[in-house]
């Protein structure tokens, strides 16, 4: 989601209760929006929103929503809004109590400073500045009676000026400086809300969308500082931080914040078992407007060689599809690929969202049942029909069907072509697979199971129970 | 959506003050994110920190609430907020009511259409009152247990039935994440708030509905009160008694698992509520974006070829589509009222997913668009969706976004439905650009794998990959001519293309490829070209074999 720019303030207003008229406006900018009592004029007629931009016309109904402004004790020091017709206001109930000092107010000063939006604007990142506002009023009162104490002292700020430099400022510099006396000074700045990032896993792969080197202060999370060079595109986060020599968790978490501010994109890790597929995206490859196509080729070209056409890379492009590793793709296509990187080829089309990967998940099968195996029942020793051999007790959890290889094989520190062996994938396991496919239907199935049950039989008895067959089945998402 | 619905709350004022009726959920719980349960949480390290280390101290605050006085729980406050200042604040001033009414405390957004009944509404009940009143007790008299209670506690009867309702309120509670209360909220009040909210004005000014549900519950907890009975079992009692409570738990939960609430309010009027899918559902391609990637040619390439149009994400209904029924026809009909469109019955009885909608058209002897018209209808409502029919000559992918967290439980379903076939094994089959009948291990078996793919399509576990072709820009040595249009890209002369078609294959082919050239530009998938064009797909694999050169083949799923 891109950053839609912050929403505007309508009205800033200050709302007190009083004690014989109960809740009251006592300050407002611009003068005039907040009305006691319903306007004449509806506030929701067509035009009222228009009108309201030059704030001459009333928007807010003031008597309607008091109840939210002003509130009971349950509501004081939370962040309440409230809507009309056209409007949000959103404000924090502040109350204080001293006998003492406001003995004329039945011991309790309450007060509310209100921001007043459009009804839909996205107003997240107004909220911390509200909050801080109600806390920052609440301690000026408390240390120097700011709100409640003689304000005909001229020269001195009242909160009829903050609210009125509030509103300018924050519209105008989405940030503002207000000093109050000689010890405090509001230091308010609005910063784009976006969406929390989706959770960095050691498998991801940063690559920067910025030259984050340039921008790294000394002033930065030291964590953050290490792990910043060995962003390549090319290392997992499980790689960057064993060379930043930093625990895994601090990466991650690091990565996480990268990830918020859009400084990097996360991608998959490169390998030429790789499978993609293309999404119809790839089409904007040749529209030759978009800009996309000198883009790819200045990416993609590999130094010192002449440029890819554009049909050439489109392709290669195209050659993605399941079923087809890299490694295949690259020796069907050795003459067009010659002067491409493919890996940025790969890097481009991910980060672009021309293709996407599709993942290899192994999962572990019961050949007796024909049923695949949770990961609570887990059975301890598994010889693997696939190879033959015994398979890892590391290994067993992972293949419930959610893991894909990037992931086991990270958390496991193993290659791709290693696991492969250990699990019995082979290029031709899906003609193992088809006759495996019709076992409870065909004859030829049967005796397949059979005859690996004889040959297993000792073992059965043995091992004094039932003693089921496993294979790993590998499905392509 | 769905998960940001914490509860649905009624509110009532009479003229004796606000009531807080009920919650359902009884006693809601804000929703625990996974991550802050984490103990490496990075939650609270974004801009909003502030908030989330707000609402844990709210939490913990609660939790000791709740510990104390766990057993009225919901009964006295729910989310740490007190009952009967949520009355007082859900009842508001009259400016505020007869519209959209939204409140936000913290991270709990309170969304409704409070209803005011005026002055003309009173008499309006004042003269139903009595008829209806009598109802009431007769009602009460099948009752034997509540009237006994009710004659000892006279007191608790009269302070509720005698007095006027002044306004309604249905509430629903929801907590989205950032960014998206506005959208959320939006949707909500159009497609359920509004359409309850109207229904229950609707039986309130009928007879009074409102009022006496309202009553019987007050009743039913001021009873309970006395006695000191916790509150779960309170609201057992709540739902076996009121009508209006049971609706608004049916809405609850249906909303809550994401399907359809059917209701009939007060058994008079029939609503089916739903948060639409159709039109809010993201596109598989956003879906698949990686993390952090924006991508911004995808929206302008967007706006340039569709513009920003109001249907935009709706699917569009072609002849060569069909329809593939979510449920078993049974379900479906079912389902459906008994004054339904006949033709909509017959079609659902009728449909099979291989058969194109053209074909179905014939067969139900109505027009295409009435078709058109019924099929909208049952993907609105989600009985069924949209797909190319079923063949063994398409290619089939496992779906990149298929939900396989609770796989135990789907493949003992696939078995019920396709007993021949196991499940991991068929899924691990999908792995390649293949037709469907080049991954059946026998002829035989053909039919078994159609009823697995559709039965995999219904779930959305797999994808139709379709094949596109798209005609690659001519380079110069190729040309018969050396024009200064001689990119294809740029749409060249009708005469240049003629005689480069001519130069590649004997004359019918390239008739026919010069035919096929408007829809060689990657955006039309083959079963579409075959429908428009009349053709076989024999004579689209001659132009294709005579012009493999300059034609590719995309296999990618249909946007």
């Amino acid at each position: 989601m891109e950053f839609q720019g912050f929403p505007r303030i309508h009205s800033i207003f200050f709302a007190v209760f009083d004690n014989d008229k109960g809740p009251v406006v006592q300050h407002q900018v611009p003068e005039g929006t907040i009305v006691p009592h319903s306007p004449e004029t509806d506030p929701s007629s067509s035009n009222g929103l228009n009108d309201a931009l030059f704030c001459t016309k009333p928007i807010i109904d003031f008597e309607a929503i008091s109840e939210y402004i002003i509130t009971k004790e349950q509501l004081n020091g939370r962040l309440v809004s409230v809507c009309n017709n056209n409007y949000k206001v959103m404000g924090v109930p502040v109350c204080i109590t001293d006998h003492v000092r406001y003995k004329l107010l039945r011991t309790k000063y309450r007060f509310n400073l209100c921001f007043v939006f459009e009804r839909d604007a996205e107003t997240s990142s107004y909220e911390p500045i509200v909050q801080k506002m109600a806390t920052v009023l609440e301690v000026l009162e408390r240390e120097s009676d700011f709100l409640t104490g003689d304000t005909t002292n001229s020269g001195a700020v009242t909160i009829q000026n903050v609210i009125e430099q509030l509103l300018e400022d924050l519209n105008s510099y989405c940030e503002c400086q207000i000093p109050i006396n000689d010890s405090n000074t509001i230091n308010l700045k609005l910063f784009p809300t976006y969406p929390n990032p989706t959770s960095v896993q050691n498998y991801h792969v940063p690559v920067c969308t910025v030259d984050l080197s340039s921008m790294m202060s000394i002033n930065w999370d030291i964590t953050l500082c290490k792990i910043i060079n060995h962003i390549n595109g090319i290392s997992s986060v499980r790689k960057i931080a064993d060379k930043a020599n930093v625990k895994i968790e601090w990466a991650r978490q690091s990565i996480e914040h990268l990830l918020y501010y859009g400084c990097i994109i996360l991608i998959d890790i490169y390998q030429f078992s790789n499978i993609y597929s293309i999404k119809p995206e790839v089409m904007q490859l040749l529209d030759e407007k978009s800009g996309l196509q000198e883009e790819c080729i200045d990416y993609v070209t590999l130094p010192e060689h002449s440029p890819p056409t554009i049909s050439q890379l489109f392709k290669l492009y195209c050659g993605l599809q399941h079923g087809i590793t890299l490694k295949s793709l690259i020796t069907n296509n050795r003459e067009q690929a010659e002067n491409i990187d493919l890996r940025r080829l790969i890097t481009f089309g991910v980060i672009k969202g021309l293709i996407y990967r599709v993942y290899k998940y192994p999962m572990l099968v019961n050949l007796t049942t024909a049923a695949s195996v949770s990961a609570e029942t887990l059975p301890s020793n598994v010889i693997n029909q696939n190879t033959g051999g015994p398979l890892d007790s590391q290994l067993l959890s992972f293949l419930d069907g959610n893991h894909h290889y990037d992931e086991i094989c990270t958390e496991l520190r193993c290659s791709p072509k290693e696991l492969d062996e250990q699990l019995g994938y082979t290029t031709n396991v899906d003609s193992v697979t088809k006759q495996l496919a019709g076992l409870d239907s065909n004859e030829a199935g049967d005796t397949v199971s059979v005859d690996s049950r004889a040959v297993l039989g000792d073992s059965i008895n043995n091992s004094n129970g039932s003693m089921d067959l496993w294979a790993v089945r590998f499905v392509f998402r | 959506m769905a998960s940001s619905l914490l509860a649905i709350v009624l509110v009532i004022s009479s003229t004796r003050g606000h009531h807080y009726v009920f919650s359902y959920p009884p006693d809601p719980q804000r929703k625990q994110s996974h991550k802050q349960s984490e103990p490496t949480s990075s939650e609270n390290v974004y801009g909003i920190a502030w908030r989330q280390q707000q609402h844990q101290q709210q939490n913990e605050q609660q939790q000791q609430h709740h510990d104390s006085h766990s057993q009225f729980e919901g009964r006295d406050s729910i989310f740490g907020i007190d009952t009967g200042f949520l009355a007082d604040a859900l009842a508001p001033k009259s400016p505020l009511r007869d519209r959209k009414f939204q409140m936000t405390i913290d991270d709990l957004t309170f969304v409704g259409h409070p209803i005011s009944l005026t002055a003309d509404d009173h008499q309006q009940q004042a003269q139903q009152q009595p008829s209806q009143q009598k109802k009431w007790q007769s009602n009460d008299d099948g009752n034997g247990h509540r009237r006994t209670s009710k004659g000892s506690n006279p007191a608790v009867d009269d302070s509720h039935s005698s007095s006027h309702i002044t306004q309604f309120h249905v509430v629903f509670v929801i907590s989205p994440p950032d960014l998206e209360l506005n959208n959320q909220v939006d949707i909500l009040y159009d497609h359920i708030i509004k359409r309850y909210t109207t229904a229950l004005r609707y039986e309130q000014l009928r007879c009074e509905y409102v009022k006496r549900e309202a009553d019987k519950v007050l009743a039913i907890k001021e009873e309970a009160t006395n006695h000191g009975t916790p509150y779960s079992q309170v609201m057992l009692s709540i739902l076996a008694e009121s009508s209006l409570a049971r609706d608004i738990k049916h809405i609850f939960t249906s909303l809550s698992s994401n399907s359809i609430a059917h209701v009939i309010v007060n058994d008079f009027i029939d609503l089916s509520l739903q948060l639409p899918v159709v039109g809010n559902q993201q596109k598989l391609s956003m879906m698949l974006q990686y993390p952090g990637a924006t991508n911004p040619v995808n929206e302008s390439v967007a706006s340039i070829y569709v513009g920003a149009y109001e249907y935009d994400k709706y699917p569009v209904l072609c002849p060569y589509h069909t329809l593939l029924l979510l449920e078993d026809p049974e379900e479906v009909l079912k389902s459906m009222p008994l004054d339904s469109n006949p033709t909509l019955v017959q079609l659902v009885q009728i449909l099979t997913p291989t058969q194109n909608l053209q074909e179905l058209h014939l067969l139900l002897d109505c027009s295409l668009a009435q078709i058109y018209r019924l099929a909208a209808h049952l993907i609105y409502w989600r009985k069924a969706k949209l797909i190319h029919p079923i063949h063994a000559r398409n290619v089939y992918a496992i779906s990149p976004v298929a939900k396989m967290e609770n796989f135990k439980e789907l493949e003992a379903d696939f078995k019920s439905h396709v007993p021949g076939l196991d499940l991991p094994t068929l899924l691990s089959e999908l792995s390649s650009t293949r037709p469907l009948y080049m991954i059946t291990p026998s002829k035989e078996l053909r039919q078994q794998y159609c009823v697995a793919i559709m039965y995999l399509l219904r779930f959305d576990l797999v994808i139709q990959l379709h094949m596109y072709l798209v005609l690659l820009p001519i380079p110069k040595e190729v040309s018969p001519t050396s024009t200064s249009d001689d990119q294809l890209g740029s749409s060249p002369t009708d005469d240049w293309l003629k005689r480069f078609a001519s130069d590649k294959a004997p004359r019918e082919v390239a008739d026919l490829f010069q035919r096929l050239v408007p829809y060689l530009n990657g955006r039309h998938p083959m079963d579409e070209i075959v429908f428009r064009e009349g053709i076989t797909r024999k004579q689209l694999s001659l132009v294709l074999k005579y012009y493999a050169d300059y034609i590719v083949t995309l296999y990618h799923y249909a946007n």
